[in-house]
Parts: structure tokens; sequence; C-alpha cells
């Protein structure tokens, strides 16, 4: 089978319109000094305000500060002001460039899922091993304390033994 | 007029506080409760300068690592500084953070460098020794941080502010 045969028109439709719905595309589009000019898409589900440019448009501009932008740039599971994470594509154009967002919330709870797990028990087991390291020092110490008891009672004994040896023998 | 800003990449093994820095740093909270960052989130401060222009730092909280893969490369881009972050409590992460450091050095060469070393607030049970901060102090700017109590996290920084103003 060739990737490179063209799907069929009914087939290309159904997987456009299902990874459509799955990325949740935001285009913002701006001129070149940062200007919006039109968006596209559901600015709602990423909770951005782009009423407010001092704020929603901020946040994503804040993104790009310090990198060229002659350049598509991409910055993948970006996590935004709403908590929403987000594929952050920006793309030049002749005019400016766009920004363009990908819903990446599945894959980060995904991501997530898997690694707290293994930091959660990484974080744990060097607690155990200093619990670990205190426990033996405390019984090494326990140890050394019932030695000098032991010392201390068979010195009574042999003491007590001694004088009760004396008492008798007037 | 716009403030000038500045690109600050969090850096550090996971677990030593740097999204709890940052949230002390940006929005004065704390939380006990451990949440892997996954990705990176960005936030930014004002921080004022006396006789200055305010200087604005965008803060990139990257997902920790003991080491950089291409994706952390990738987020490190464009930065003006990094704050190395470190658990007193786990003698470990201090290396992470150095590791790390030499890392993204390839990269940015020229970026600013000071090292938090955080949980100041459980300082009696930190692992790493006075003299070993003491013998980084030589080389690179050291603050003793604690994102609980807030101790230290304005001065680290604002020190990072000041150096980049000037
Ligand atoms: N006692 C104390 N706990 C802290 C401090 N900073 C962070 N933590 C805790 O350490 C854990 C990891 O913090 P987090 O900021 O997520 O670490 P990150 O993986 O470096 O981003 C969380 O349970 C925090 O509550 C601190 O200064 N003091
Ligand atoms: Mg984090």
């Amino acid at each position: 089978m060739s990737t490179a045969m063209p799907l069929p028109p009914a087939v290309e439709n159904y997987l456009r319109k299902i990874l459509i719905e799955r990325a949740h595309p935001l285009l913002l589009s701006f001129d070149a000094g940062w200007h919006l000019q039109s968006t596209q898409g559901d600015a709602g589900f990423y909770a951005i305000d782009i009423t407010d440019p001092e704020r929603g448009v901020r946040e994503l501009q804040d993104l790009f500060i310090w990198l060229p932008l002659d350049s598509d740039q991409d910055i993948p599971f970006v996590e935004l002001a709403s908590g929403r994470s987000a594929h952050v594509h920006l793309i030049v154009d002749d005019s400016g460039f766009h920004v363009l967002l990908l819903d990446a919330e599945e894959a980060r709870t995904r991501e997530r899922t898997q690694q707290q797990l293994g930091n959660e028990v990484a974080l744990a087991d060097h607690q155990k091993s200093k619990a670990i390291g205190k426990l033996k020092d405390i019984r090494s110490e326990l140890e050394r304390q019932r030695e000098n008891l032991e010392e201390a009672n068979a010195l009574k004994n042999a003491l007590i033994a001694t004088l009760s040896h004396e008492f008798r023998t007037p | 007029m716009t403030v000038q800003a500045h690109k600050v990449c969090m850096l550090g093994d996971f677990g030593v506080g740097k999204t709890s820095l940052v949230a002390r740093l940006v929005r004065s909270t704390f939380s006990e409760k451990y949440l892997t960052t996954i990705g990176v989130k960005v936030d930014s401060k004002e921080v004022a300068l006396p006789g200055r222009e305010p200087l604005k730092l965008v803060i990139w909280d990257i997902a920790g690592r003991s080491a950089l893969d291409a994706l952390g490369m990738h987020y490190l881009r464009g930065a003006a500084a990094l704050l190395l972050v470190a658990d007193g409590m786990r003698e470990g992460s201090l290396s992470s953070a150095l590791n790390l450091l030499m890392q993204s050095r390839s990269l940015l060469p020229d970026a600013l460098v000071a090292l938090a070393v955080n949980k100041l607030d459980l300082v009696e049970r930190w692992e790493v020794a006075p003299a070993t901060l003491a013998e980084l102090r030589r080389s690179l700017p050291v603050f003793e941080t604690s994102a609980l109590s807030g101790d230290g996290v304005e001065a680290a920084f604002a020190d990072f502010a000041a150096r980049l103003a000037s």
C-alpha cells in the first residue's frame, strides 16, 4: 500500500472532520506588530480573552519573546493561564504571522498519569532510604545502650554476688 | 512605553519546588500537593527596580528532569537567565542542577545563572552541607529559599532583575 495514494474524498473529509474536532484549533492572525487582525475557532475553549489584548494576547506574545519571528516556531505542551494545555505554533505569513493553538489536554493528562507515579515513587524512595538510615542509627544507639546496660547489670550482679558472699561469711 | 521583558527559565530535578517558587513569586500561594509539571507553564512578574524603569520577567517553569532532552533544550531557547533549583534535603538534586547547567551552556553561553537551594523551612533536615554552599558561592550567586514561607524567593528574582537591567 502506498501512502502517497490519494484517499477517497469521503474518507479524507471524514478524517479532516474528526481531526479538527479533536484538535480544537484556534487561529489568531497578527500583523508584524502583534496587532490582532482576525481569529478563527473557539477562543472560549482555551479561555483566552482575546477581547482584552493586554491579557489574552500578551500571554501568547510572552511565549515568543527573544525567538526569531521570521521562521515557524512551535512550543509543545504549554499550560495556559486557564490551566488548559495546548501546543502553540507560530506560522509566518507575508503580512505578519498566525498563532495556532491545538488542544493538548488529553495527551498531557496521559503523560501526567505516567510520570506522576514514577516521580512520587522516586521521592518516597529517597525519604525511605533516609528513614532507613536514621533507623540504623537509632538501632546502633539502642544496641550501644543495651550493651552498656548489660555491662552495668553484670557489674551490679557481680557486686550483689560479692556482697551476699561477704554477708554469708561472717 | 512597554516594559523590557526577559525570559527566565527554572531548571532543576522534579520535586525540588520550581513550580512552587513561581507560584510564591507570582501569586503568593503555596500548595503541599505535588502535581508533576508536564511541558511548560509561562508566567510573568514585573519587578520594580530602585531608580530605574521596572522590568518584566517572563518565567518558564519547565518540567523537571535530571537531564535535558531535546524538548527541554527547545524550551530554553532565548532565555536570558537560568534559575537552577535544588532541594536542600536531597543532595542528589544539587548535582542534577549543576548537570543541567553544564548541558544548557552550549545553547545559552551568556545566560545569567543563580542557584536556589529550596525548602529552607526544613533546614534541620537538609543534606546539603553549609560548606558545600560556601564553596558554590565562590562561582555563582546562591539563594536559600522556601516556597512555603516565601523566604529568599523575591531576593533570588530581584537579583536577576538587577543584573538584567545593568
Ligand atoms: N516544605 C516545603 N515544601 C516545598 C517547598 N517547595 C516545594 N515544596 C513541596 O515539594 C513538592 C514539589 O514541589 P513542586 O513545586 O511541584 O516541584 P517541581 O517539580 O520542581 O515543580 C510539593 O509537594 C511542594 O509542596 C518548600 O519551600 N518547603
Ligand atoms: Mg513543576
